[in-house]
């Protein structure tokens, strides 16, 4: 299997199976990311299309020994920022997190569904830094120190965000926390 | 970090950080994962949404799409863009001069010229700069984008207010108020072209705020460039009202324009 680096390389060089093969690879965990910070699902899956299309757009910025996946991300945050910026309007919660209304999305089990929309309530409590460093890092998976990268943050700053964040989710959620209030 | 005493000693974090190192789980970070409410939902990409083909195809749409000049141009290398910018903006301060000319260094000697078009050359380099950042690169703090613009803005008004020589200062009062209008049309055009310019190399063509305003004020400060080799007059007042207003004007202008886009759009 190519990595994400071959695949862009492959683009620029005019393969363009190669987009739809990094599109199947990261756009459900940006639609994912997108849809726990956005109400309506046609913002996030608009999002994630300007997202591409950047991504297009900066092919030629793309260098040798460079990761695709922060690349990305960052673009990806960058637009969602700009968004709420724009819009003139805080994350709200994921009332429609459900995939119902979305024809974009794929619909899931009624059990994760459940789960879902409670996590992504936790989430929508967290203040902005807060909710930005968690949605990286538990909804896409993206180890801290490129968090810090992406939002431009030192991985110290980063860490403390992160850790006050699922502290608070977790008595959200019922769970245990610790004493260190957002 | 402190725990209170009878909750978990490990927090979400080191678990998720151990998995995405893929290593084992210790005992205790385990039994975290297995009491917390948010490690127990999975590693990540467990319940990843599904996207459809049709959003693919609006994608693959706006790619082919992306044809002629002012696509390549968006596309280019980011330091590429950043020379066209730099190109573009001298092209337009020397092409005024070249249209109409200085006609006298008296009142202002070759010093201060320098200066001012030093000073203004190197804001226009740092809006520039900041204005083409690459949306995969970590925005610039909001001090320094706030800081640049409000430098942007207020050299040319502290260049109007500090004449060289004060017994000039009120050289040309009695025409002052066609002079002030006439000026401020010869900075603003190139202003106006500046603004542009920047907009067909930002890959967003200035759907960000921050991007759109930086623009605005650089356009300011090269029609102010674009004056300096123009106008040979140092009355304060009109360099305050025919000079330093060109940036605050374009901001305004731009961001009226941008939300009657918007609406529309």
């Amino acid at each position: 299997m190519r990595t994400d680096e071959e695949l862009m390389a492959a683009y620029i060089g005019g393969d363009s199976a190669a987009f739809r093969e990094l599109f199947d690879r990261h756009s459900p965990i940006l639609l994912r990311v997108m849809r726990h910070q956005l109400r309506r699902p046609e913002d996030a899956r608009d999002l994630v299309q300007q997202t591409f299309l950047q991504l297009h757009r900066s092919r030629n910025d793309f260098r040798e020994g460079a990761q695709l996946r922060p690349w990305l991300f960052t673009i990806a945050m960058n637009l969602k920022r700009e968004y709420f910026r724009r819009a003139g309007r805080r994350p709200e919660s994921p009332l429609e997190l459900d995939g119902r209304t979305d024809p974009a999305v794929a619909p899931r089990g009624h059990e994760q569904l459940e789960a879902s929309d409670e996590l992504g309530f936790a989430l929508a409590e967290l203040p902005e830094e807060q909710r930005e460093v968690i949605t990286l890092h538990w909804l896409a998976g993206v180890p801290l120190p490129d968090v810090a990268q992406m939002v431009g943050a030192s991985l110290s700053a980063v860490k403390v965000r992160a850790h006050r964040g699922y502290a608070a989710m977790r008595r959200a959620l019922g769970g245990p926390g610790n004493s260190e209030g957002t | 970090m402190n725990r209170m005493p009878g909750v978990a000693e490990l927090d979400c974090v080191d678990v998720r950080e151990a998995l995405f190192a893929g290593r084992p789980l210790s005992a205790a970070e385990a039994e975290h994962a297995a009491s917390c409410p948010i490690c127990s939902q999975g590693l990540p990409g467990g319940d990843a949404l599904s996207p459809s083909a049709e959003l693919f195809s609006a994608i693959e749409s706006d790619v082919r799409g992306e044809t002629g000049l002012v696509a390549r141009l968006r596309s280019l290398p980011t330091p590429v863009r950043l020379v066209v910018a730099i190109v573009i903006t001298t092209f337009l301060a020397v092409g005024t001069t070249l249209v109409r000319p200085r006609w006298a260094f008296g009142p202002l000697p070759v010093e201060r010229v320098t200066l001012v078009l030093v000073a203004l050359g190197v804001l226009v380099w740092v809006i520039v700069w900041l204005a083409l950042r690459p949306l995969q690169a970590a925005p610039p703090s909001r001090r320094l984008v706030l800081g640049s613009v409000a430098a942007g803005l207020l050299v040319p008004v502290l260049f109007a207010v500090t004449p060289p020589n004060a017994e000039h200062a009120g050289l040309d009062a009695p025409g002052m108020a066609k002079g002030v209008v006439l000026c401020f049309l010869f900075g603003a055009l190139p202003g106006a072209l500046f603004v542009l310019a920047l907009r067909v190399l930002d890959r967003t063509a200035h759907r960000t705020a921050d991007a759109a305003l930086l623009a605005a004020v650089g356009g300011g400060l090269a029609g102010n460039a674009a004056l300096e080799m123009h106008c040979p007059s140092v009355a304060p007042m009109h360099l305050l009202l025919g000079h330093a207003t060109i940036g605050l004007a374009l901001v305004l202008a731009y961001r009226a324009i941008r939300t009657r886009t918007t609406a529309r759009d």
